[in-house]
């Protein structure tokens, strides 16, 4: 780990007593102006801010960054400037300089508690725009921290150098947004579990992946860094794992025996907007799949009235989980979730409104799962309905003798089709009676039409 | 006058009482004319008289009859009276009648040292009063014995100040005593009747308590009953009748506890020498009417023998305790500084070597050996230097002409004594007071004013002018006394209050006294909450031990059936303190939250509160429902169970249940005889173990012959077509897989995991389900075949619901019975109205059509019959 | 969002910023520190800090992670600075011998109203916790 900069010593020497009154007095003035410049005017200063960050005044002043600030924080705060409203943009800009042109780790850690409260604040007033804006400032002031031995040095002017007290070190700093994660997500909520606020919890996962890429692209190998992140991979893990319960729950809640739809439904959208956010992994896509699917099965078999209506709203509602379930599966992840995968798909396409594109649906079935029983009957009477489409048409044509010469080509290629058409359903489904029915119907038109099958 | 409060050391054998000075420098202990510095824990009958005799009267009746009651504290919190004369009384009526004594004495003793010093004081300013007191408690008593000590205080006519734990009061002292302001303290307390372990760190003369542990039933009586035991043998062996029943037989309960004190006296005798000769004639009469004569010998080895495993059990608790202040704090035994022994029956030689071996040297505390001083008074005065502590010095005016409630009392917050040539002097004026007080001034005798500041006045929670003075200057060594008056704008004065201040010599003794940052005491037991897990109750911590109090905690749960009560079952480590149970209307969504906060405040008073659905609810934490007494035959019982699950236990479960449960036994089969409330405790701590392991499965589920049949229904359909891909993979892919299944499996199975046999099963079951799926979706479900099989598979399940909720055992527990044989009803008249009777009105002859979706629904409607029977076993419980 | 997590709500503050102590005390001085807090309080406020002293010195890397999470550097009150500030000779010379010893609140109270103009204004969070003294400002020095 380079050191970004010289050691700087955690904590300034002593001073005399009256340069201390005098840097207090000076913090006074200069910190609202800061706080609410900072937070682009969002953040008002509390009454002992002056008090607690009187010591980033007098690290701020010894920065090659106040050179490019101090001249307007200091006219802003004695009045001689005016604040203009927009100068938030051209301030965004004045920061960054201010930071490529350095700032001490002690200024920085400053920066990172400051950011982080900035952030806080907005959260409570719901402005996830600014909240985005503080997280990542925060978290690059942490890490600009964490580029230097300040940290180091700092444990053992608290006489803590051990590696175990370091790896938990800045535990505190997911904590809030772990915790705004399950709240949002109604984990710890029992009297409503699935309420949720997803902006909170997009914020929160959001805000906690940001920190674990960031982390990751430093290429640091500063143990408290790494610890939080494999502390971020670990919170993701136990949340994912919890919504999965919640979700098992609702669905064993689910009272089949007079089935209401958009109670079948809930769990499924309920899942669906909260792995909106969250990634879906292969165990997610399978679970929620699995339980659509059964509920699927339970459905035809009470044969309500309002299946035919009922169904498709469930597929639908379950609709993102089996096509990422049916991607993993073509990846190789997720063995012996084919059936299942399959079976929705089926579903799908039995019960499609449009006949056109359903072979679609069985294609993909078989796809998944080959040999899939009744994929393989679907589809295999699909080709005999589209056989049946071609065969129609052929009989129109009245002759071998009166055809012209593009309605041959044509005819030759309808009856080829026909063929491989036949050929496929038989393969797919052999026990499928109508085949030999319409194996004499063809072999009839080809013989009617000249057109005998060649091979 | 100074109203100072003491501190009382309740104890099973012996009591005492002492007050701190109100300059903090030393604390006066109750000694009698003889100097004695305890009192006996005994309260007697004098028939002849009439009268209550408490202590040393108490004591010398010890022979006479009626018996005076001893070791009344193993009973505090149990609601069984015990005969004083014509009187029944509670263990914390006859504990209130011990400290009313102590108070009373200790009133006289500071009248007449009070006596010596009235040329200093001729008004009598600064007499001491008392009617405040700390009352100590073990570290491990349970709640209902904590609030039985403080009813003892309050009937005594005490106002409790609060209670504070026996190590911690210890500590306390040796580091005011030694002048300790820092360190890491062990305390051993090993009392007549009950054995702590406290460690307790000192930080900067603040006290923390990071670990607590013990046994309430283990004491230096149990040490005498073993030896009385041993001499009840061999006078058996001499011949006489002595086959006694201590339970049952009153006669035989005083022959016993004649025994029992001479055995003490061995004891005792045993501290200083290696053989002690017992010789008593005509103790009592035997069975057969017989005068009963002692003659023997008893060795110090043979008396050490009996007594090894009750010392080793003191010491497992202390490792506990290290393992605990590891946790909290990162406190182990090398950062122990001084081990201290408490308690009379640290005498004992025996007790101080395995503490040292254990404890002390080269891997162990700091110190080189365990510390005893004052191991029978350190309680007591620790006690003392808390109740000051708590209370600040107060002087109190009273108007003989006035109420009582016109007394105005003055208390200083700040230390009276200092080393230093300044103090500060911070405190509060209470009572009449006029409106109008503006300032402060402190005065000295001679009227110069040495300071003055503003008065601040403040009504919540209760009027009190506060004062603050940052700097008053004590120029020399000594007592230096002040008047505080109380004056209005004008200046005139309107109270005023002699008081005074100390400055100690620059070597005068540190005397820590740890006063507004300690927290002394903790919670020295998890409280639980029982919850519905998934198939039987489970165990939610609430608060858990080492808690410092005062502490608040809320919770959410909710309810997790539609009974139509909730049962909020709250459990201290194994023992149900309260159980609260609220009614709600049956039709209470599930899920309905319910709110809960504990409350526990620094004297250890619990309270809980919380709603359900709007309905709130509140209850103090007050002493169970006596506990059924058990006979020899249900502890017979007992012991025939830990047998039979012994047997069927194997490997390392085998050990652990056995170290759980041995010393169990063993206590029973000794305490049968000699001490019947100690047998109750054992028993019903040996239940409490028995039913972790009744529920716990002894073998893994699922068993393995059904895996067997599941892999090999797999194997059949996977291989019999080489052409064919079930599940889309090919035979090649399948024999991959399923060999590392069976590895899986069969690793999991031979090393008992439960978890990984548990996922290798479930891996062969979703494997065997999928496979079926294919194979059974084409059969013709049209058939009346079917249709046929269908109905006789509901029909049999209806039957055997209907048979598993006749068979079902009701809970031991009388209001969740009560709970079960309601929703046993339901469900009884649910499974006739909507299963049975549908499934008879069924025509399976007829459209298979119409009759197929019947039998779904009637299908779903046994899934649901059935979830409903699986949570009888934890209905009205809550979930998290 | 329940009370507990407003960012205004001081329970949620790091206890080193709230009460003004410098996070790299040590477990004794911060004992220090707070005990003398401690004592002018209210039963009340003395439990709140009584939980803080808890907090802060049970488990030494919990301290250290509290630590690390307050902002640098000591925080003392203008108030105590000004104190600790020597104070200028005295100009009236001995004419009042009043014997007895002046503290620093006399001398506060002798110097007129916080609301002056030109007057220092003192904020009251600057003080510790007392709740029972108010000071008054500082007039112009003689």
């Amino acid at each position: 780990m380079k050191p970004r900069q010289n050691t700087t010593l955690p904590i300034p020497p002593e001073r005399a007593p009256e340069r201390k009154l005098l840097a207090a007095l000076r913090a006074k003035t200069l910190v609202p102006t800061l706080i609410e410049v900072l937070s682009r005017g969002q953040v008002k200063a509390r009454e002992d801010d002056a008090r607690i960050l009187r010591d980033w005044i007098e690290s701020l002043h010894a920065d090659p960054g106040w050179n490019i600030i101090g001249a307007r924080i200091e006219a802003l705060a004695d009045g001689s400037a005016k604040r203009a409203p927009h100068a938030s943009a051209d301030w965004t800009q004045l920061w960054a300089q201010a930071v490529a042109a350095g700032w001490s780790p002690r200024s920085d850690h400053h920066h990172a508690l400051l950011f982080a409260r900035f952030c806080d604040e907005a959260l409570s007033k719901t402005d996830f725009e600014h909240a985005e804006i503080f997280w990542k400032e925060s978290v690059a002031a942490w890490l600009r921290v964490l580029d230097s031995d300040y940290l180091d040095a700092w444990l053992k002017g608290m006489g803590a150098a051990d590696l175990k007290t370091r790896r938990h070190l800045l535990e505190p700093l997911i904590a809030a947004r772990v915790s705004q994660l399950r709240r949002g997500l109604s984990l710890e909520n029992a009297a409503n579990p699935t309420a949720l606020d997803l902006p909170q919890t997009r914020f929160a996962w959001q805000a906690l992946n940001h920190l674990a890429e960031q982390i990751k692209a430093s290429g640091t190998g500063e143990p408290a860094l790494l610890a939080l992140g494999e502390e971020v991979a670990r919170a993701r893990g136990e949340t994912q794992a919890d919504i999965l319960r919640q979700f098992a729950r609702m669905i064993d809640a689910l009272d089949l025996s007079s089935p209401d739809i958009e109670a079948l439904r809930a769990p499924f959208l309920w899942a669906g907007a909260i792995f909106d956010i969250l990634p879906m992994d292969a165990a997610v896509a399978a679970r929620v799949s699995d339980a659509a699917v059964d509920i699927g099965w339970k459905l035809r078999k009470l044969k309500p009235d309002d299946l035919d209506t009922a169904m498709p709203k469930l597929l639908n509602a379950a609709r993102p989980f089996n096509d990422a379930l049916e991607a993993f599966i073509l990846e190789g992840e997720a063995f012996g979730h084919n059936s299942t995968c399959a079976d929705f798909l089926v579903f799908r396409g039995e019960h499609r409104a449009r006949s056109k594109g359903r072979d679609a649906y069985f294609e993909r079935a078989i796809a998944v799962c080959p040999g899939h029983r009744n994929a393989s009957m679907m589809l295999s009477y699909e080709r005999l309905r589209a056989l049946s489409d071609l065969l129609l048409r052929v009989r129109m044509v009245p002759s071998a003798i009166t055809m012209l010469p593009g309605t041959a080509t044509r005819v030759e290629s309808a009856i080829a089709e026909a063929w491989e058409l036949l050929d496929q359903a038989e393969a797919l489904y052999p026990s499928n009676e109508t085949i030999q029915e319409y194996r004499q119907q063809l072999a009839h038109e080809a013989e009617r039409l000249g057109r005998e099958k060649s091979s | 006058m100074i109203n100072r409060p003491a501190g009382i050391d309740l104890g099973t054998t012996n009591s005492a009482i002492a007050v701190m000075r109100p300059e903090g420098d030393d604390i006066w202990l109750l000694q009698d004319r003889l100097r004695r510095k305890t009192v006996p824990s005994m309260v007697g009958w004098n028939p002849e008289t009439a009268e209550f005799v408490v202590g040393h009267h108490a004591w010398n009746r010890r022979v006479l009859q009626p018996q005076p009651i001893a070791s009344i504290k193993r009973k505090m919190g149990s609601q069984q009276r015990v005969e004083v004369g014509p009187h029944k009384l509670l263990p914390e009526e006859v504990s209130a009648k011990t400290i009313e004594n102590l108070v009373v004495q200790m009133r006289g003793f500071l009248e007449s040292l009070g006596d010596l010093e009235t040329d200093k004081d001729p008004q009598g300013a600064h007499r001491i009063h008392i009617d405040r007191a700390v009352i100590t408690v073990p570290a491990y008593f349970d709640a209902p014995q904590i609030e039985a000590t403080r009813r003892a205080g309050e009937l005594a006519g005490v106002e409790v100040l609060g209670l504070l734990q026996e190590p911690t009061a210890a500590a306390m002292y040796y580091a005011f005593k030694n002048g300790i302001g820092d360190g890491n303290f062990l305390v051993y307390d090993l009392g007549g009747g009950t054995f702590d372990v406290s460690i307790i760190r000192s930080l900067m003369g603040e006290y923390q308590v990071l670990a607590v542990d013990g046994d309430n039933f283990l004491g230096g009586d149990d040490f005498d009953r073993r030896l009385a035991e041993k001499l009840r043998k061999h006078l058996i062996d001499q011949g006489y009748k002595l086959d006694l029943d201590v339970a049952n037989n009153a006669e035989d309960r005083t022959r016993f506890t004649l025994l029992e004190r001479i055995a003490r006296e061995v004891k005792e005798a045993l501290t200083s020498s290696e053989v002690q000769y017992v010789g008593r004639r005509d103790i009592f009469e035997d069975q057969a009417g017989q005068s009963v004569t002692l003659d023997l010998e008893v060795g110090r080895n043979e008396f050490e023998e009996l007594i090894e495993d009750l010392i080793d059990q003191s010491l497992d608790a202390c490792h506990r305790a290290l393992a605990q202040s590891k946790e909290q704090a990162d406190v182990q035994l090398g950062d122990i500084d001084y081990v201290l022994l408490v308690g009379g029956s640290t005498h004992v030689p025996r007790v101080q070597q395995k503490i040292a071996a254990a404890l002390c040297g080269t891997d162990g505390a700091r110190g080189e050996r365990p510390l005893i001083d004052e191991p029978d008074t350190c309680v007591a005065l620790g006690a003392a230097i808390h109740a000051a502590n708590l209370s600040g010095v107060q002087w109190v005016q009273q108007d003989d002409a006035t109420s009582p409630d016109a007394a105005r009392k003055l208390t200083i917050t700040s230390a009276l004594s200092t080393r230093s040539e300044a103090t500060h002097l911070v405190g509060f004026l209470e009572g009449a007071l006029p409106d109008t007080i503006t300032s402060v001034a402190l005065a000295r005798p001679n009227g110069e004013i040495a300071s003055i500041c503003r008065a601040e006045t403040i009504r919540e929670p209760s009027p009190q002018i506060r004062f603050e003075f940052d700097a008053v200057a004590l120029s020399q060594a000594g007592r230096h006394d002040f008047v505080l008056e109380f004056c209005e704008e004008s200046g005139e004065c309107l109270a005023s209050f002699p008081i005074f201040l100390q400055r100690l010599a620059d070597d005068a003794p540190y005397r820590p006294t740890g006063s507004a940052l300690s927290n002394p005491s903790v919670l020295a037991k998890d409280i639980y909450l029982e919850v519905a897990g998934d198939a039987a109750p489970d165990r939610f911590l609430l608060v858990p031990r080492g808690a410092s109090l005062p502490t608040r905690q809320e919770f959410r749960f909710y309810t997790a059936d539609r009974s139509g009560a909730v049962l909020l079952r709250l459990f201290q480590n194994r023992y149900p303190i309260r159980t609260i149970h609220l009614e709600i209307p049956p039709e209470t969504e599930l899920g309905a939250p319910v709110n809960l906060t504990i409350e526990i405040d620094e004297s250890m008073t619990m309270i809980a509160n919380g709603d359900v659905d709007g309905q709130a609810f509140s209850a103090k934490i007050a002493p169970p429902p006596a506990q059924a007494m058990r006979n020899w035959a249900q502890i017979e019982a007992l012991l025939d169970q830990t047998a039979a699950i012994r047997q069927k236990l194997w490997g390392l479960e085998q050990t652990h249940f056995a170290k759980r449960v041995d010393f169990l036994v063993a206590g029973i089969h000794e305490t049968a005889r000699t001490d019947p409330d100690k047998l109750q405790v054992l028993a019903r701590r040996l239940e409490s173990v028995l039913e972790d392991y009744r529920n716990r499965q002894t073998e893994l589920t699922p068993a393995y012959p059904r895996y067997s049949t599941l892999l090999n229904a797999i194997k059949r359909v996977v291989y019999r077509d080489a052409t064919a891909r079930p599940l889309g993979r090919s035979i090649e892919e399948w024999h991959t897989h399923l060999a590392s299944i069976e590895k899986d499996a069969d690793a999991a199975w031979k090393a008992r995991d439960q978890e990984a046999w548990g996922q290798a099963f479930d891996q062969v079951q979703a494997t065997w389900e999928s496979l079926a799926q294919d194979e059974y979706r084409f059969q013709s479900t049209h058939t009346a075949e079917y249709v046929e099989r269908l109905y006789l598979g509901l029909a049999h399940h209806c039957e055997e619901l209907k048979k598993t909720v006749d068979a079902f055992t009701l809970s031991s527990n009388p209001e969740v019975e009560n709970l079960q044989r309601r929703e046993i009803m339901r469900l009884k008249a649910d499974l006739e109205d909507d299963l049975e009777e549908p499934l008879r009105a069924i025509d399976t002859q007829a459209d298979a059509a119409t009759v197929k979706p019947k039998l779904a629904k009637l299908t779903e409607t046994a899934a649901r019959l059935e979830k409903r029977v699986s949570e009888l076993a934890t209905l009205g419980l809550v979930r998290r | 969002m329940s009370e507990h997590d407003r960012p205004n709500n001081p329970a949620r503050q790091n206890p080193f910023d709230r009460l003004g102590l410098d996070p790299s005390l040590s477990a004794a001085q911060l004992t220090e520190r707070l005990q003398r807090m401690a004592e002018r309080l209210t039963p009340e406020k003395r439990d709140e800090v009584r939980a803080i002293w808890r907090e802060l010195t049970l488990k030494d890397s919990e301290r250290i992670k509290l630590a690390f999470f307050a902002h640098p550097g000591s925080s003392e009150s203008i108030d105590e600075l000004r104190r600790k500030v020597a104070p200028a000779p005295p100009q009236i010379a001995g004419e009042d011998e009043a014997n007895f010893e002046a503290t620093v609140f006399d001398a506060l109270l002798e110097f007129g109203d916080s609301n002056q103009p030109g007057g220092l204004q003192i904020d009251e969070s600057l003080l510790p916790d007392a709740g029972f003294m108010r000071i008054r400002s500082e007039g112009l020095k003689p």
